[in-house]
């Protein structure tokens, strides 16, 4: 129960993280918040592994998905310093990079819906959802 | 589930959770620049810990 809650807090202080000025900052925090999910994760992954609450598919299937989200990630960061450097600015300009990302990243429907899969990855998730979000509702459109 | 199992779960949780709110909170005052050299250091060592999760 208590872990359950604990898991659950996770997405809530991402939520909780604001909004930046701009689109490109905005895109930027988002995915420095992704690699931070990503990496509290992993570390979840290995202590319930190591406590038998995970079994090898289980944790090879979390250990496939972080790595996809983690290429999509470097990638999305990639065209979104591009983009700037492009010359690009507004919100109408880094959405659909972010959208691209999170459609990349997106988890498949069989993860989703394994609780215990799932409960790890839940604040992965938000964190890449969150990315569109934090960029619709940056300042300078 | 043994009573310790569950509770050193918690635990990782929790200090997962105060690793999170740090990062974000640390994190705000940024610039683009130092956004992108953090992702990127973070994203490589990520890559590397996905490696040895699945050596496990």
């Amino acid at each position: 129960m208590i872990r359950k809650r604990l898991l659950l807090l996770l997405p809530l202080l991402l939520l909780l993280s604001g909004c930046p000025k701009d689109p490109y900052t905005a895109s930027l925090k988002g995915s420095a918040d992704v690699s931070q999910a990503v990496s509290s994760a992993i570390k979840i992954s290995v202590s319930y592994y190591s406590t038998g609450k995970l079994n090898d598919v289980r944790k090879n299937q979390i250990a496939s998905v972080l790595n996809t989200v983690t290429d999509c990630n470097m990638t999305f960061r990639k065209a979104v310093v591009d983009a700037h450097n492009a010359g690009l600015i507004g919100a109408s300009s880094f959405l659909p990079i972010a959208d691209s990302f999170v459609h990349c990243a997106e988890m498949t429907p069989q993860v989703k819906t394994d609780a215990s899969v799932f409960n790890i990855l839940k604040a992965v998730d938000t964190a890449i959802n969150g990315v569109s979000l934090a960029v619709a509702s940056s300042k300078g459109k | 589930m043994d009573p310790n199992v569950a509770v050193s779960l918690g635990l990782t949780i929790l200090d997962e959770a105060i690793v999170f709110i740090k990062s974000v909170k640390g994190m705000s005052g940024l610039t683009p620049e130092q956004l992108v050299s953090l992702a990127d250091a973070q994203d490589l060592k990520n890559k590397e810990d996905i490696k040895a999760l699945l050596a496990l």
